[in-house]
């Protein structure tokens, strides 16, 4: 009877080990879920960036208010095609009034060294002019974009298809002169609307000189920028634009992830028609307080004249920001548009999420 | 007139001596601290972040292009945990630098790395390092690695004076072995006693000394706690009788507080860097520091 019992006790642990150790194979050789197959060395860094928003507003003519918008969908590629020189594609779906349409948001190829400190980016790219401009949408630490750029530059920025030479001088400070030559399609959207809205079309220069200068623990970022372009009428009545911009920023960094950030840009667009000439001015300034590694508040203040009729509208916006990672962020942001033509309040609740590895240069 | 040539010759001499040197830009303190105690005065190296920021989320800005752009050599932490210094490489233009260029040192090759992840890798796990935990640094036997790795940079760059690095070299690891066991001395009463960090930066610092981190104030990496997690490290610090939580200086520290107040345990609150408080100025009294700063709290 003894005997049968240590035999069966054997026998048992013997089964129970077996069973553990065919548990731990058959752990280690289950298969990942779809789309975590393992990481494929060659692939290129793939990513996707939502932005989802929520609006209450005063506004009864607003008709994305009180719904979910999804405001943009981004996939990028980012990855090396040769030595010292890369490739970034970004595709986004975007929301534009009622209507959804894919476009090419950016892809560019860039060289990182021609000869000395030249480099040179080719593509569609969001040029670098201003400080906001070069950034994405969803970068940055708002949900909207400042009403001047959109006045002057469109609902996307400065977008444009061409190329962009960019020289670091040989300094002690960091000073770059960018010059781009680029061309604008002729409204991207919606081509029955072009009598009554302002872009940039055709030939476009740009030009930008951006220097920086460490002050302690901080840094200041001035940036000139000027631009020649056609308007929305060249063909039938020789309308030029000149646009010529400041942006400054200024970054605090403080010990607990503490971080204090200034912006501001300035503009003034000219448009020279056949037998008259316009000028136009707006800016913003943007102020950022992020207080630990999580949570940021931030104010804004736009003005901005409309290029076309010159109406003048401005607005001063309250934001919270809490980061859940580098790429994902829940946002309020509380807006006031002053009476122009009617005082609106506005609040966004905003979602913006990202999945994989996606990363765009100096933000 | 003749009284400035001497003048003048000086001027050149100095210059010369100076344009020998190595010019290396490390991504942290920590790193830049061990390159200056291989390369003494033929380098000259500067960091582009601070001790006291939190490494995970340095902001790139103009003023480091230029720095890259004039580097010989860059030393990096690797791991994704500096990885905000990869587009920077690109943007200063300086070939010398990029991936697999002779300028380019990978402190983190050879280190034996701790909480690698396996299978399936994505943001429900937190803000996870794909590669391994990437706080290699805070083992001071990892510095002497670190050190063989800036040594072959520096060796590469400048092989002339291969013979006056590695003399350095021996030198640091050296005194390296001498403080490790000094400082495994003062931690010897705390050998497998029990601690909370706040982040996962500790684990290697546990491993070498043979103290037990049996929990994070994070419930992963990168998350900050709810309420509900905190009654189970609350409850977790109570059951396993934990000594006192480390807390990170960049992270904030009420939540490390309030959970030391339900323990009755104490906060250290503690660099992860050189740089990360003034005391701490190079490598060695990092470890001397939070070495003390352990052995006064408990």
């Amino acid at each position: 009877m003894k005997k049968f019992f240590i035999i069966l006790f054997i026998l048992s642990i013997s089964l129970n080990l077996f069973a553990q150790e065919f548990k731990e194979e058959k752990m280690t050789q289950q298969t990942p879920p779809p789309g975590m197959r393992g990481v494929v060395p060659n692939l290129p860094d793939i990513s996707v960036i939502g932005d989802f928003h929520y609006k209450l507003s005063t506004d009864k003519e607003d008709n994305t208010k009180d719904k979910l918008v999804i405001e943009e969908i981004e996939t990028a590629f980012q990855g090396y095609l040769y030595p010292n020189i890369r490739a970034d594609v970004f595709l986004a779906i975007h929301k534009h009034d009622e209507h959804v349409k894919p476009e090419i948001s950016e892809a560019k190829v860039s060289f990182q060294k021609l000869i000395h400190n030249l480099s040179l980016e080719v593509g569609k790219i969001h040029v670098n002019f201003g400080k906001l401009n070069k950034i994405h949408q969803h970068h940055r630490n708002f949900y909207d974009q400042p009403l001047v750029l959109t006045n002057f530059f469109g609902e996307h920025g400065l977008v444009a298809e061409g190329f962009n030479f960019s020289y670091i001088l040989p300094l002690p400070l960091f000073l770059q002169i960018d010059l781009g030559f680029w061309n604008i399609p002729l409204l991207h959207h919606d081509e029955e609307s072009q009598h009554n809205e302002f872009s940039l079309v055709d030939k476009t220069y740009t030009n930008k000189i951006w220097m920086s200068v460490p002050i302690k623990t901080s840094e200041l970022e001035i940036g000139l920028n000027s631009l020649l372009s056609n308007g929305p009428h060249y063909q039938e009545h020789k309308d030029e634009v000149k646009i010529f911009g400041v942006d400054l920023t200024f970054r605090g960094f403080f010990t607990r992830n503490r971080k204090f950030l200034f912006t501001t840009e300035v503009y003034k667009l000219l448009r020279d028609l056949e037998d008259s000439s316009k000028e136009r001015f707006g800016y913003f300034v943007f102020t950022n307080y992020k207080f630990n590694k999580y949570d940021s508040v931030g104010l804004r203040y736009d003005d901005a004249e409309e290029v076309v009729e010159g109406l003048r509208t401005n607005s001063l916006s309250a934001i919270y920001t809490r980061s859940l990672t580098e790429t994902t962020a829940l946002r309020t942001q509380y807006t006031y548009f002053f009476d122009n033509p009617k005082d609106v309040h506005q609040l966004v609740f905003q979602l913006v999420f990202g999945i994989g590895p996606h990363s765009h240069l100096l933000e | 007139m003749k009284k400035l040539i001497p003048l003048f010759i000086c001027f050149i001499f100095i210059n010369s001596l100076y344009s020998k040197q190595l010019y290396v830009v490390t991504t942290t303190e920590d790193l830049k601290s061990i390159t200056e105690f291989i390369g003494k005065q033929k380098v000259k190296v500067e960091s582009l972040s601070y001790g006291w920021q939190d490494p995970h989320s340095v902001v790139a800005l103009p003023s480091m292009i230029v720095k890259l752009s004039k580097a010989d050599m860059l030393v990096k932490i690797g791991l994704d945990l500096d990885m905000w210094v990869d587009g920077l490489i690109f943007a200063s233009r300086n070939k010398n630098i990029t991936y697999g260029a002779v300028g380019y040192v990978d402190a983190s090759v050879g280190i034996t790395l701790l909480e690698v992840p396996t299978g399936k890798v994505d943001a429900s796990m937190g803000d996870i390092h794909i590669y391994g935990n990437p706080h290699y640094c805070l083992d001071p036997e990892n510095g002497k690695i670190i050190a063989k790795n800036i040594l072959d940079g520096l060796c590469r760059l400048s092989p002339e004076d291969k013979e006056y690095f590695e003399k350095n070299y021996k030198e640091f690891v050296d005194e390296l072995t001498k403080k490790i066991d000094y400082w495994k001395q003062r931690l010897k009463k705390y050998e497998w006693k029990n601690f909370v960090s706040y982040h996962k930066s500790f684990s290697y610092f546990a491993k070498r000394f043979n103290i037990n981190i049996v929990a994070t104030v994070e419930p992963k990496p990168g998350v900050p706690p709810s309420s509900a997690y905190l009654k189970t490290l609350v409850e977790t610090i109570k059951k396993e009788n934990v000594l006192c939580i480390l807390h990170e200086n960049f992270y904030p520290l009420k939540t490390s507080q309030s959970v030391a107040k339900h323990t009755n345990i104490k906060v250290v609150v503690l660099p992860t860097s050189v740089g990360g408080v003034k005391e701490v100025k190079d490598y060695f009294s990092l470890f001397d520091y939070i070495v003390t700063k352990i052995d006064e709290t408990n």
